[in-house]
Protein backbone atom coordinates (compact mmCIF):
# COMPACT_ATOMS: atom_id res chain seq x y z
CA UNK A 1 0.00 0.00 0.00
CA UNK A 2 1.53 3.27 -0.91
CA UNK A 3 1.94 6.23 1.99
CA UNK A 4 -0.84 8.20 0.34
CA UNK A 5 -3.63 5.64 0.47
CA UNK A 6 -2.36 4.31 4.18
CA UNK A 7 -2.89 8.46 5.02
CA UNK A 8 -6.27 8.41 2.87
CA UNK A 9 -7.59 5.79 4.96
CA UNK A 10 -6.28 7.19 8.16
CA UNK A 11 -8.03 10.58 7.53
CA UNK A 12 -11.38 8.65 6.90
CA UNK A 13 -10.85 7.01 10.23
CA UNK A 14 -10.11 10.59 11.99
CA UNK A 15 -13.42 12.05 10.14
CA UNK A 16 -15.77 9.24 11.27
CA UNK A 17 -14.56 10.27 14.36
CA UNK A 18 -16.15 13.62 14.43
CA UNK A 19 -19.76 13.00 14.59
CA UNK A 20 -20.08 13.31 18.20
CA UNK A 21 -17.68 15.83 19.12
CA UNK A 22 -17.60 19.54 20.60
CA UNK A 23 -16.19 21.89 17.56
CA UNK A 24 -16.63 25.60 18.91
CA UNK A 25 -16.91 26.97 22.44
CA UNK A 26 -19.94 27.64 23.04
CA UNK A 27 -21.09 31.70 22.41
CA UNK A 28 -22.61 33.41 25.67
CA UNK A 29 -26.37 33.08 25.33
CA UNK A 30 -28.80 35.33 27.81
CA UNK A 31 -29.19 31.84 29.18
CA UNK A 32 -25.84 32.23 30.54
CA UNK A 33 -25.61 35.46 31.58
CA UNK A 34 -28.86 35.17 33.38
CA UNK A 35 -27.25 31.86 34.81
CA UNK A 36 -23.97 33.97 35.74
CA UNK A 37 -25.34 37.21 36.90
CA UNK A 38 -27.09 35.37 39.66
CA UNK A 39 -23.99 34.15 41.48
CA UNK A 40 -23.12 37.54 40.68
CA UNK A 41 -20.48 37.03 37.45
CA UNK A 42 -20.82 39.57 35.25
CA UNK A 43 -21.53 38.69 31.40
CA UNK A 44 -18.10 40.33 30.17
CA UNK A 45 -16.77 38.20 32.53
CA UNK A 46 -18.01 35.24 30.70
CA UNK A 47 -16.74 36.49 27.48
CA UNK A 48 -12.83 36.86 29.23
CA UNK A 49 -12.95 33.66 30.02
CA UNK A 50 -14.09 32.07 26.38
CA UNK A 51 -10.82 33.61 25.03
CA UNK A 52 -9.44 33.09 27.54
CA UNK A 53 -9.90 29.27 27.09
CA UNK A 54 -9.42 29.75 23.66
CA UNK A 55 -6.08 30.44 23.62
CA UNK A 56 -4.70 29.06 26.93
CA UNK A 57 -6.22 25.68 26.44
CA UNK A 58 -7.63 24.38 23.66
CA UNK A 59 -4.11 25.20 22.26
CA UNK A 60 -2.83 22.16 24.13
CA UNK A 61 -5.71 19.52 23.89
CA UNK A 62 -8.91 19.30 22.20
CA UNK A 63 -12.07 21.41 23.48
CA UNK A 64 -13.88 18.85 25.80
CA UNK A 65 -17.60 18.55 25.74
CA UNK A 66 -19.02 20.48 28.17
CA UNK A 67 -21.66 18.46 29.08
CA UNK A 68 -19.55 15.96 29.99
CA UNK A 69 -18.54 17.33 33.45
CA UNK A 70 -20.64 18.65 36.51
CA UNK A 71 -20.14 22.33 36.99
CA UNK A 72 -18.01 21.78 40.50
CA UNK A 73 -16.00 19.37 38.52
CA UNK A 74 -15.32 22.14 35.51
CA UNK A 75 -13.63 24.04 38.81
CA UNK A 76 -11.39 21.52 39.80
CA UNK A 77 -9.87 20.56 36.19
CA UNK A 78 -9.27 24.27 35.87
CA UNK A 79 -7.81 24.36 39.44
CA UNK A 80 -5.57 21.23 38.44
CA UNK A 81 -4.93 22.62 34.95
CA UNK A 82 -4.47 26.68 35.59
CA UNK A 83 -0.67 26.17 36.36
CA UNK A 84 0.19 23.94 33.22
CA UNK A 85 -1.77 26.69 31.17
CA UNK A 86 -0.43 29.77 32.55
CA UNK A 87 -3.81 31.26 34.02
CA UNK A 88 -3.29 32.74 37.32
CA UNK A 89 -5.95 32.87 40.06
CA UNK A 90 -8.05 35.67 38.58
CA UNK A 91 -8.46 34.47 34.95
CA UNK A 92 -8.49 30.66 35.90
CA UNK A 93 -11.82 31.98 37.81
CA UNK A 94 -12.69 33.62 34.68
CA UNK A 95 -12.30 30.38 32.72
CA UNK A 96 -14.82 28.49 34.90
CA UNK A 97 -17.30 31.40 35.58
CA UNK A 98 -17.33 30.70 31.42
CA UNK A 99 -17.50 26.57 31.80
CA UNK A 100 -19.79 26.71 34.59
CA UNK A 101 -22.46 29.02 33.06
CA UNK A 102 -22.09 27.08 29.89
CA UNK A 103 -22.75 24.02 31.67
CA UNK A 104 -25.50 25.13 33.21
CA UNK A 105 -27.57 25.89 30.01
CA UNK A 106 -26.91 22.18 28.86
CA UNK B 1 31.52 30.59 10.13
CA UNK B 2 32.01 27.25 11.92
CA UNK B 3 33.40 29.30 15.04
CA UNK B 4 30.25 31.26 15.02
CA UNK B 5 27.95 28.35 14.40
CA UNK B 6 29.82 26.60 17.56
CA UNK B 7 28.86 29.17 19.10
CA UNK B 8 25.68 29.55 18.16
CA UNK B 9 24.88 26.32 19.25
CA UNK B 10 26.67 26.42 22.53
CA UNK B 11 24.12 29.34 23.13
CA UNK B 12 21.29 27.70 22.52
CA UNK B 13 21.82 24.21 24.35
CA UNK B 14 22.97 26.59 27.30
CA UNK B 15 19.84 28.89 27.60
CA UNK B 16 17.83 25.47 27.82
CA UNK B 17 19.77 23.82 30.71
CA UNK B 18 19.44 27.12 32.61
CA UNK B 19 15.91 27.78 32.45
CA UNK B 20 13.67 25.91 34.27
CA UNK B 21 10.35 24.57 33.15
CA UNK B 22 6.79 26.25 33.92
CA UNK B 23 4.04 25.66 31.20
CA UNK B 24 2.89 23.90 28.56
CA UNK B 25 1.38 24.44 24.33
CA UNK B 26 2.23 22.22 21.82
CA UNK B 27 2.48 21.16 18.45
CA UNK B 28 0.54 18.62 16.49
CA UNK B 29 2.56 18.72 13.57
CA UNK B 30 6.37 18.53 12.41
CA UNK B 31 5.90 20.84 9.00
CA UNK B 32 2.68 22.29 9.13
CA UNK B 33 1.97 24.85 11.17
CA UNK B 34 -1.07 25.77 13.32
CA UNK B 35 -2.86 29.04 13.24
CA UNK B 36 -2.51 29.59 17.11
CA UNK B 37 -0.11 31.24 18.86
CA UNK B 38 1.99 31.23 22.38
CA UNK B 39 -0.31 32.99 24.61
CA UNK B 40 1.79 36.29 25.88
CA UNK B 41 4.42 36.15 27.73
CA UNK B 42 5.27 32.30 27.31
CA UNK B 43 8.29 31.25 26.15
CA UNK B 44 9.37 28.23 24.40
CA UNK B 45 11.84 26.71 22.92
CA UNK B 46 12.27 23.75 19.77
CA UNK B 47 14.72 21.84 19.00
CA UNK B 48 14.20 20.21 15.41
CA UNK B 49 16.65 17.30 13.51
CA UNK B 50 15.32 16.65 9.64
CA UNK B 51 16.97 13.49 8.45
CA UNK B 52 16.67 13.00 4.55
CA UNK B 53 18.00 10.81 2.39
CA UNK B 54 18.26 10.96 -1.62
CA UNK B 55 18.37 7.58 -3.80
CA UNK B 56 21.97 5.53 -4.13
CA UNK B 57 24.10 7.72 -6.39
CA UNK B 58 23.28 11.04 -5.33
CA UNK B 59 25.29 13.28 -2.65
CA UNK B 60 25.30 13.18 -0.31
CA UNK B 61 23.67 10.22 0.43
CA UNK B 62 22.21 11.47 4.18
CA UNK B 63 21.94 15.18 5.67
CA UNK B 64 20.94 15.86 8.73
CA UNK B 65 19.22 19.29 9.33
CA UNK B 66 19.31 20.96 12.90
CA UNK B 67 17.59 23.47 14.12
CA UNK B 68 17.19 25.78 17.39
CA UNK B 69 14.21 28.02 17.93
CA UNK B 70 13.63 30.40 20.92
CA UNK B 71 9.34 31.32 20.38
CA UNK B 72 8.19 34.10 22.77
CA UNK B 73 4.44 35.45 23.02
CA UNK B 74 4.09 39.12 22.78
CA UNK B 75 0.66 39.42 22.94
CA UNK B 76 -1.84 36.70 23.09
CA UNK B 77 -2.36 36.75 19.42
CA UNK B 78 1.56 37.63 18.41
CA UNK B 79 4.51 35.28 18.74
CA UNK B 80 8.09 35.95 17.45
CA UNK B 81 10.65 33.41 16.97
CA UNK B 82 14.10 33.17 16.20
CA UNK B 83 15.70 30.34 14.93
CA UNK B 84 19.20 30.98 17.10
CA UNK B 85 21.24 28.42 14.28
CA UNK B 86 20.08 26.33 11.61
CA UNK B 87 23.00 23.78 10.69
CA UNK B 88 24.08 20.62 8.74
CA UNK B 89 25.86 17.17 8.79
CA UNK B 90 25.90 15.88 5.33
CA UNK B 91 27.25 12.06 5.25
CA UNK B 92 30.17 12.68 3.40
CA UNK B 93 31.64 15.44 5.39
CA UNK B 94 32.89 15.14 8.95
CA UNK B 95 31.72 18.63 9.75
CA UNK B 96 28.82 20.57 11.31
CA UNK B 97 28.06 23.46 8.43
CA UNK B 98 26.48 26.65 9.97
CA UNK B 99 23.64 27.60 7.47
CA UNK B 100 21.66 30.49 8.31
CA UNK B 101 19.90 32.23 11.69
CA UNK B 102 15.80 33.83 11.36
CA UNK B 103 13.32 35.15 12.76
CA UNK B 104 9.86 34.40 12.29
CA UNK B 105 6.30 36.16 12.93
CA UNK B 106 3.23 34.45 13.48
CA UNK B 107 0.08 36.54 13.47
CA UNK B 108 -3.20 34.87 14.85
CA UNK B 109 -6.06 36.53 12.78
CA UNK B 110 -9.20 33.91 14.18
CA UNK B 111 -9.24 31.11 17.01
CA UNK B 112 -10.40 27.63 15.53
CA UNK B 113 -12.30 27.19 18.28
CA UNK B 114 -14.44 30.56 18.93
CA UNK B 115 -14.32 31.37 15.36
CA UNK B 116 -15.88 29.22 12.45
CA UNK B 117 -12.18 28.76 11.06
CA UNK B 118 -8.98 29.62 13.19
CA UNK B 119 -6.29 31.65 10.54
CA UNK B 120 -3.05 33.42 11.18
CA UNK B 121 -0.64 34.79 8.89
CA UNK B 122 3.27 33.71 9.06
CA UNK B 123 6.10 35.86 8.16
CA UNK B 124 10.43 35.06 8.06
CA UNK B 125 12.72 36.90 7.33
CA UNK B 126 16.23 34.37 6.72
CA UNK B 127 19.58 35.54 6.66
CA UNK B 128 22.84 32.94 6.15
CA UNK B 129 26.43 33.40 4.82
CA UNK B 130 25.35 32.41 1.51
CA UNK B 131 21.75 32.92 1.06
CA UNK B 132 19.17 35.47 1.97
CA UNK B 133 15.20 35.01 2.06
CA UNK B 134 12.00 35.91 2.59
CA UNK B 135 8.56 33.79 3.22
CA UNK B 136 5.20 34.22 3.84
CA UNK B 137 2.24 31.81 4.50
CA UNK B 138 -1.51 31.57 5.38
CA UNK B 139 -2.36 28.79 7.98
CA UNK B 140 -5.80 27.89 8.38
CA UNK B 141 -6.88 25.58 11.01
CA UNK B 142 -10.24 23.79 11.99
CA UNK B 143 -11.31 21.99 15.11
CA UNK B 144 -13.47 18.95 14.96
CA UNK B 145 -13.41 17.87 18.71
CA UNK B 146 -10.14 15.91 18.94
CA UNK B 147 -9.23 16.05 15.39
CA UNK B 148 -7.56 19.10 14.13
CA UNK B 149 -7.11 19.95 10.91
CA UNK B 150 -4.00 22.58 9.21
CA UNK B 151 -3.46 23.88 5.45
CA UNK B 152 -1.26 26.01 4.97
CA UNK B 153 -0.42 28.13 1.67
CA UNK B 154 3.00 30.38 0.81
CA UNK B 155 5.39 31.87 -1.46
CA UNK B 156 9.04 32.00 -0.39
CA UNK B 157 12.09 34.09 -2.05
CA UNK B 158 15.73 33.37 -2.25
CA UNK B 159 19.04 34.83 -3.37
CA UNK B 160 21.85 33.10 -2.77
CA UNK B 161 25.44 33.07 -3.80
CA UNK B 162 28.96 32.34 -3.12
CA UNK B 163 29.64 34.80 -0.49
CA UNK B 164 27.92 36.66 1.69
CA UNK B 165 26.23 39.84 0.12
CA UNK B 166 27.13 38.54 -3.19
CA UNK B 167 23.41 36.88 -3.84
CA UNK B 168 23.51 36.35 -7.02
CA UNK B 169 21.15 33.70 -7.55
CA UNK B 170 17.52 33.93 -6.96
CA UNK B 171 14.54 31.53 -6.79
CA UNK B 172 10.96 31.03 -5.50
CA UNK B 173 8.79 28.73 -4.52
CA UNK B 174 5.10 27.73 -4.14
CA UNK B 175 4.38 25.53 -1.28
CA UNK B 176 1.41 24.47 1.08
CA UNK B 177 0.68 21.83 3.47
CA UNK B 178 -1.74 19.96 4.72
CA UNK B 179 -2.16 18.11 8.48
CA UNK B 180 -4.48 15.88 10.19
CA UNK B 181 -4.27 15.29 14.02
CA UNK B 182 -6.65 12.99 16.02
CA UNK B 183 -5.96 13.13 19.58
CA UNK B 184 -6.42 9.97 21.00
CA UNK B 185 -5.73 10.75 24.91
CA UNK B 186 -5.03 14.86 25.97
CA UNK B 187 -1.36 13.87 25.61
CA UNK B 188 -0.96 11.58 22.69
CA UNK B 189 -1.74 11.90 19.44
CA UNK B 190 -1.32 10.97 15.43
CA UNK B 191 -2.12 12.16 11.74
CA UNK B 192 -0.47 12.77 8.78
CA UNK B 193 0.87 15.32 6.38
CA UNK B 194 1.54 16.33 3.26
CA UNK B 195 3.90 18.86 1.49
CA UNK B 196 3.43 19.92 -1.95
CA UNK B 197 6.17 22.61 -3.67
CA UNK B 198 6.98 23.57 -6.88
CA UNK B 199 10.13 25.63 -7.12
CA UNK B 200 10.48 28.49 -9.96
CA UNK B 201 14.04 29.46 -10.69
CA UNK B 202 14.62 32.81 -11.55
CA UNK B 203 11.56 33.36 -10.05
CA UNK B 204 10.24 32.44 -13.73
CA UNK B 205 10.58 28.37 -14.49
CA UNK B 206 8.78 25.99 -12.91
CA UNK B 207 9.58 23.00 -11.42
CA UNK B 208 8.25 19.62 -11.22
CA UNK B 209 5.96 19.46 -8.70
CA UNK B 210 6.92 17.55 -5.35
CA UNK B 211 5.19 15.66 -3.16
CA UNK B 212 5.78 14.17 0.15
CA UNK B 213 3.39 12.04 3.01
CA UNK B 214 3.16 10.19 5.80
CA UNK B 215 2.13 9.39 8.95
CA UNK B 216 3.24 11.90 12.67
CA UNK B 217 2.83 11.47 16.12
CA UNK B 218 2.61 13.61 18.90
CA UNK B 219 3.17 13.21 23.00
CA UNK B 220 3.11 15.38 25.75
CA UNK B 221 5.21 15.02 28.73
CA UNK B 222 6.07 15.67 32.64
CA UNK B 223 3.04 19.38 31.62
CA UNK B 224 6.26 21.21 29.67
CA UNK B 225 7.55 18.98 27.21
CA UNK B 226 6.46 17.93 24.03
CA UNK B 227 7.73 15.50 21.30
CA UNK B 228 6.50 15.37 17.50
CA UNK B 229 7.90 13.65 14.78
CA UNK B 230 6.99 13.06 11.15
CA UNK B 231 8.14 10.65 8.44
CA UNK B 232 7.54 11.93 4.90
CA UNK B 233 7.54 9.96 1.69
CA UNK B 234 8.16 11.05 -1.81
CA UNK B 235 5.25 10.60 -3.82
CA UNK B 236 6.46 11.85 -6.86
CA UNK B 237 9.73 10.56 -8.52
CA UNK B 238 11.80 13.37 -8.74
CA UNK B 239 15.61 11.30 -8.24
CA UNK B 240 17.10 14.82 -7.12
CA UNK B 241 14.97 15.31 -3.92
CA UNK B 242 14.92 13.12 -0.73
CA UNK B 243 13.13 10.46 -1.57
CA UNK B 244 12.35 10.21 2.29
CA UNK B 245 12.70 12.36 5.39
CA UNK B 246 11.87 12.39 9.29
CA UNK B 247 11.53 15.27 11.56
CA UNK B 248 11.33 15.35 15.35
CA UNK B 249 10.76 17.90 17.63
CA UNK B 250 11.36 18.66 20.93
CA UNK B 251 9.99 21.34 22.38
CA UNK B 252 9.30 22.82 25.56
CA UNK B 253 7.51 25.61 27.27
CA UNK B 254 8.32 28.25 30.37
Amino acid sequence: MKPVHLLGALGLVLMAGCATLQDTAPTISPEMAAHASMVGVPADTLEVGRRLMAMRCTTCHSLEPIANYTASKWADIVADMADRSGLDAEQAQQVTAYLQAARSVL
Amino acid sequence: MKKLSISLLTLAIGSQLMLPALMAGDRRFSYVYEATTSAKGEIEIENFVTWKTKPSGHEPANQFDFRHEIEYGLTDRFQLGLYVADWKVVSNKNTAIYQDTALEGIYNLTNPVTDLIGSGLYGEVKLGDQKFELEGKLLLQKNFGPVVLAYNVGIEAEWEGDRFGYFNERSGEFMQSFGASYQITPAFFVGGEFLHEIGFAEWSEASDPLLYAGPNLSYRFWDHYFITTTTLFQVTQLSDEPNFQWRMIFGMHF
